[in-house]
C-alpha cells in the first residue's frame, strides 16, 4: 500500500472520531454534561443506519434481524440511513438524560455509561434485533459499484469531478483563512487565481455573502471544470496532479503559517527530534532478532525522551516552545516517512525511474495507482503509471465534506447567543436561572445535539467498516473520545480534529511498528497499546490540562470573514 | 398598600433545626429603595433566596405584583411539551418494539401498542403535573421564571462566570434574545447579528457606566471582589428588571465608586425601578432608603423612615449597638 493509501484511510478514521467528539465536546467541552455513556449514540447510529440500508431479512439463512429497509425506495439509501442515525440517536440522547439531568452531573455520567451498556448487551443477546453477537454484514457503502471509476462515461468525469469540486473547495476555504498571515508566498495572488476571480465577483456584488460561499462555489467551478476536461479529452494524471499539488501547497501554508514564528534554533531542535524518532525506530525493520530490536529501539526512545525532557526543562528558550517543537518534529517526522521512507528503497537499488514514480504516487495523493483497470500514461523519467480513481478517494471526499460541514454547523452554534448561555451553565447553573433563562432546556438540547452527532459518526462508521459487531461498542470507545477531547481541549471544536488525528495517528503507527515483530508479540503489542493510550491520558490531564489548543470560545456572530 | 409591588406575608424557612426565617411580614412599594438591615444571621440572604424563588418556603406566602409567586413558578409549557413528550415517546416505543419483538404481534396490533403507549405515556405525565399542583402546599423552584417577569437579585457571594470574559458576563443577561434559540442561531443569523450588536453596544454602555469597561475582555475570574460587584449589579441592570434585589451592593468596592452607584441606584428608582437592598454600610443604606426594615432571628423587628430607626432602641440593643 502506498503511503498516500495509508494516510487516507487514516483521515476516515480521524473523520468519524472527529464527529464522535465533536459530540462529545457539545456535551462536555461547551455545556459541562459529563457524558460517559457517548459511545451509546454512536451504537445507536450504526446500527440504525445498517438497518435502513440492509435488504429484507431472509428467514432461511443464519443472519436475522428486525427490519431491513434497503429495498425501500428513496427510505433504504445511505443519505436517508444518515438522517435516521442522526435524528434517532438525539431523540434517545435527549430521553436517556431527561430522568437524570437534573442531578449532580456524576449521575448523569455514570447513567448514561450504564444506558451504554445496555445498548451494548441488548444487541448482543436480542439475536431477533441486529443478529446477536454475529457480525451484521451484507450492505454495501453507496456508489461503491461505480469504482474504480470508468472514465469513458459521463458518471466517472461527474463522480471525479464531484471529488475535486469537494478537496478543491476545502482546500480554498482554508487558504482564504490562511492568506491573513504575512508569507513570502504570494497568497493573495494564488487564493484570487484558485477561487477563478469570485472573490473580485463578491467585492463588486455584493452576490457571494462569505468566505464559505466563495469556497463552496470556487469548489463547484473547479469540479465543472473537471468534468469538462475529462469528458472532452483524459487529462486524468495532469487533474489529479494539479488538485493534489494546490492541497500540498494549502498545507505547506498552514504549517509555515503555524510554526512561522518559531526561530532558527526551535525548528532545528524540532527537526532533530522527529529525525531522532525516525532513527530510534530503524532498529524495528533492521534487525532480526525480537528481544535485540525491542531492546535497542526502547533504549533509543528513552535516550530521546530523556533528551527532551532535559532540554524542557533546563534550557530556558526550549521551555517556551516545549510544544512547538514536538509539533514541528512530528511533521517532519510524518514528511519523511512519507516522502523519502519509500523511495530509499529503488534508490539503494540505483532505480532511479522506480524511486520517482513511488515519489509521484505520494504526491498526486487523489488518485490510485496501480490495479487492474486505470488509465496508462507513460512519463518522461518517472515511466509507466496507471492511474485510477477508487472508491477510498470518493469516501475521503465524503466524510471530509461531513466533517467541514458539522464543524462548521457548530462553530456557528457554539458561537452565537445560544453558545454563550451555554457555557454559562457550564460555569454557573444559578447564574443562568437567575438571569431568566432555564438550565434545563439548555442541558436537554446540548443532549440531543451532542448524541446526534454521535449518531452521526455511527452512520458513517458503519458505512466504513460495512458490518458490525457489538464488540466495537465498549465502553473503552466512550474513553478514547475523552481523551480526544481532552487531548485537544475541551471547548475548542478545532482540537476535536487534531485530537482524534494524534489518536489514530498513534493507532497507525503502532499498527505499523507492529507488523515487524513476529505474530505471536504482535497481539501482545496491539493489547498493550491500550495501556499507553491510558498513560497518555494521565499525562495529558497532569501536564497540559487545558488540551494543546486551549479553550477557544467567545461569541462572535460571524464565524467567517 | 395598595402599590405594593411586593408582599410578604409570614414568611418561613427552616435548615435542619434552624429557623432561619421565622414568619417575616412586610411589603415593598412600587418606586420605593427598601433597605434590609440586621445582625449576620438574621436571615436577609435567606429571605432574598425566598422571594427569587431559589429556596422553597416552609410557610407563608409572597406576591408579586398581585400574584403568588407559586402560582408564577408554576412549570412552564417548554418544560410541559419536553416531559410529555418523552413520556409519550418512550411509553410508545417500548409498547412497538415489545409488540413487534418479545410477543411477536403482526403489524397492526404493534402499531396499536405504539399508540396506546405513546398515550399512556403523555396523559399519564398530564396528570401527574396536575394532581402535584393541585396539592396543598406544593411548592416550585424555578427561579427564571420570576426573573422573566423582573424579579431579578444579585448574589451576596458573588457568583461571576468565571470562564467568560465581563462582556459576555454582561451580553449573556438580556432576556429573550432571538439567537438564543439554536434554530435562530443558524438560519437566522443576520437577524440574530444585528441584535447582538445591540446587545453588545449596551453592555458595553453598562460597563463604562459602572467603570469597569477597561476590564472588557478580563475573565470574569480574574476580577477583583469589588469588580464582581459591580459585574452583578451590571448584568441585572441588563434584564431591565421591575423589582432588583441586592445582597451587599457595595461591599467591597471603593468609596468613591459606591458615591456613584448609590447616585445611580437613586436615578434607577427615579426611572421607576424598586429596589430592596441588604447592606452592612449603615450611611449608605441610610442616606439611600425610603423605608427600613430591620430583621432579627428571622423576624422583621421594626420598619420605619432611616431617622427612626437611628433612634430606635430596640435596633440599637439588637444590631447597631454591637457595630
Ligand atoms: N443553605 C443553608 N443551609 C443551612 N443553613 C443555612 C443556609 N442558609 C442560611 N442558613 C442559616 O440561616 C441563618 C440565616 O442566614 P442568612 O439568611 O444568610 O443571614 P444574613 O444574610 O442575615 O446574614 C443562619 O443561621 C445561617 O447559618
Ligand atoms: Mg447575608
Amino acid at each position: 500500500m502506498a503511503a498516500a493509501d495509508v494516510v487516507i484511510s487514516f483521515m476516515l478514521l480521524v473523520s468519524i472520531y472527529g464527529i464522535l467528539s465533536l459530540g462529545l465536546n457539545v456535551k462536555y467541552g461547551h455545556t459541562g454534561l459529563l457524558d460517559f455513556g457517548h459511545v451509546g449514540f454512536y451504537l445507536i447510529g450504526a446500527y440504525t443506519a445498517a438497518l435502513f440500508v440492509l435488504g429484507p431479512d431472509d428467514p432461511t439463512d443464519f443472519t436475522a434481524y428486525i427490519i431491513g429497509l434497503g429495498n425501500v425506495p428513496v427510505v433504504g439509501t445511505w443519505p436517508v440511513a444518515i438522517a435516521a442515525a442522526t435524528l434517532l440517536a438525539g431523540v434517545i440522547g435527549g430521553l436517556v438524560a431527561l430522568p437524570t439531568i437534573r442531578l449532580r452531573e456524576d449521575y448523569l455520567a455514570i447513567t448514561v455509561l450504564g444506558v451504554s451498556v445496555i445498548f451494548q448487551r441488548v444487541i448482543q443477546s436480542e439475536t431477533w434485533l441486529a443478529n446477536g453477537p454475529d457480525a451484521l454484514r451484507g450492505y454495501s457503502p453507496p456508489l461503491q459499484d461505480l469504482f474504480p471509476l470508468a472514465m469513458e462515461t459521463l458518471v466517472g468525469p461527474a463522480m471525479f469531478g464531484l471529488i475535486v469540486a469537494v478537496v478543491w473547495g476545502i482546500a480554498t476555504g482554508a487558504l482564504g483563512r490562511l492568506r491573513g498571515s504575512d508569507s513570502r508566498l504570494p497568497l493573495d495572488g494564488v487564493y484570487t487565481v484558485t477561487t477563478f476571480g469570485l472573490t473580485r465577483l463578491r467585492r463588486r456584488t455584493d452576490a457571494l455573502g462569505s468566505a464559505t460561499t466563495v469556497s463552496a462555489a470556487a469548489g463547484a467551478v473547479a469540479g465543472l471544470l473537471t468534468f469538462a476536461l475529462l469528458v472532452a479529452v483524459d487529462p486524468l494524471l495532469s487533474l489529479g496532479a494539479v488538485v493534489s499539488l494546490y492541497t500540498w501547497f494549502v498545507a505547506l501554508v498552514a504549517v509555515t503559517h503555524h510554526y512561522g514564528g518559531l526561530g532558527r534554533r526551535e525548528g532545528l531542535f524540532g527537526i532533530a527530534l522527529g529525525t531522532g524518532l525516525l532513527v530510534a525506530l530503524l532498529p524495528l525493520p533492521l534487525i532480526d532478532s525480537v528481544g535485540l530490536k525491542s531492546a535497542l529501539a526502547l533504549a533509543l526512545l528513552g535516550a530521546l525522551v530523556a533528551a527532551y525532557y532535559l532540554g524542557v526543562t533546563r534550557v530556558d528558550w526550549l521551555a517556551d516552545v516545549k510544544l512547538a517543537v514536538v509539533g514541528v518534529g512530528a511533521l517532519w517526522f510524518v514528511a519523511l516517512w512519507y516522502f523519502l521512507l519509500p523511495i530509499l528503497g529503488p534508490l539503494g537499488d540505483g532505480d532511479v525511474g522506480g524511486a520517482l514514480n513511488i515519489l509521484v504516487q505520494n504526491v498526486v495523493w487523489l488518485l490510485g495507482f496501480g490495479g487492474d483497470t486505470g488509465i496508462g500514461y507513460a512519463v518522461v523519467l518517472v515511466g509507466e503509471l496507471t492511474v485510477n480513481v477508487d472508491y477510498a478517494r470518493f469516501q475521503l471526499a465524503a466524510f471530509v465534506l461531513f466533517l467541514a460541514g458539522l464543524y462548521y454547523v457548530l462553530e456557528l452554534a457554539v458561537r452565537s447567543p445560544f453558545g454563550r448561555v451555554l457555557r454559562a451553565v457550564r460555569n454557573d447553573e444559578t447564574v443562568v436561572q437567575s438571569l431568566g433563562k432555564d438550565p434545563f432546556v439548555y442541558k436537554v438540547q446540548t443532549m440531543v445535539l451532542g448524541s446526534a452527532l454521535g449518531g452521526f459518526a455511527g452512520a458513517l462508521w458503519a458505512m466504513y467498516a460495512q458490518g458490525l459487531t457489538f464488540t466495537t461498542f465498549a465502553p473503552r470507545v466512550t474513553f478514547i473520545t475523552l481523551l480526544i477531547m481532552f487531548l485537544g481541549g475541551a471547548g475548542n471544536n478545532k482540537g476535536m480534529i487534531l485530537g482524534a488525528a494524534i489518536f489514530w495517528a498513534f493507532q497507525q503507527a503502532t499498527t505499523q511498528l507492529a507488523s515487524f515483530f513476529p505474530p505471536a508479540v504482535r497481539v501482545n503489542i496491539q493489547a498493550f497499546r491500550l495501556v499507553v493510550v491510558g498513560v497518555l491520558f494521565l499525562l495529558v490531564l497532569y501536564y497540559v490540562p487545558e488540551g494543546l489548543l486551549g479553550r477557544e470560545e467567545g461569541t462572535s456572530s460571524e464565524v467567517d470573514g | 398598600m395598595s402599590d405594593a409591588i411586593l408582599e410578604v406575608d409570614g414568611l418561613r424557612k427552616t435548615f435542619g433545626g434552624i429557623v432561619a426565617v421565622d414568619g417575616a411580614t412586610f411589603d415593598i412599594a412600587e418606586g420605593s429603595i427598601t433597605g434590609l438591615i440586621g445582625p449576620n444571621g438574621a436571615g436577609k440572604t435567606t429571605t432574598f433566596n425566598l422571594i427569587s424563588g431559589f429556596y422553597e418556603p416552609d410557610g407563608g406566602t409572597v406576591r408579586y405584583d398581585g400574584r403568588d409567586l407559586q402560582t408564577i413558578m408554576r412549570p412552564h409549557r417548554d418544560e410541559t411539551v419536553i416531559w410529555g413528550g418523552a413520556s409519550g415517546l418512550t411509553a410508545g416505543t417500548l409498547g412497538g418494539v415489545v409488540g413487534l419483538g418479545p410477543l411477536g404481534l403482526g403489524a397492526a396490533p404493534a402499531a396499536g401498542a405504539t399508540v396506546a403507549g405513546a398515550a399512556l405515556g403523555a396523559g399519564g405525565y398530564l396528570a401527574k403535573q396536575r394532581l402535584t399542583q393541585r396539592r396543598p402546599g406544593h411548592t416550585n423552584s424555578r427561579p427564571y421564571m420570576l426573573a422573566r417577569e423582573g424579579l431579578v437579585r444579585t448574589f451576596q457571594l458573588t457568583r461571576e462566570l468565571g470562564d467568560m470574559t465581563a462582556l459576555e458576563n454582561l451580553m449573556l443577561a438580556p432576556q429573550g434574545q432571538a439567537g438564543e434559540n439554536l434554530a435562530n442561531a443558524w438560519f437566522r443569523r443576520g437577524a440574530v447579528a444585528e441584535e447582538e450588536a445591540s446587545v453588545r453596544e449596551r453592555a458595553e454602555e453598562t460597563l463604562e457606566l459602572l467603570e469597569i469597561d477597561h476590564l472588557r475582555d478580563e475573565p470574569a475570574g480574574n476580577l477583583s471582589g469589588g469588580q464582581r460587584k459591580l459585574l452583578e449589579l451590571g448584568r441585572v441592570l441588563m434584564l431591565e428588571p421591575r423589582v432588583i434585589l441586592l445582597d451587599e451592593p457595595v461591599a467591597g468596592v471603593n468609596p468613591a465608586l459606591t458615591e456613584k452607584l448609590m447616585a445611580r441606584i437613586e436615578a434607577l428608582r427615579a426611572d421607576g425601578y424598586t429596589f430592596c437592598i441588604v447592606e452592612h454600610d449603615m450611611e449608605v443604606i441610610m442616606e439611600l432608603s425610603d423605608t427600613i426594615i430591620v430583621m432579627n432571628e428571622g423576624k422583621k423587628l421594626v420598619e420605619g423612615q432611616p431617622d427612626a430607626i437611628r433612634n430606635d432602641e430596640a435596633v440599637i440593643d439588637a444590631y447597631l449597638g454591637v457595630g
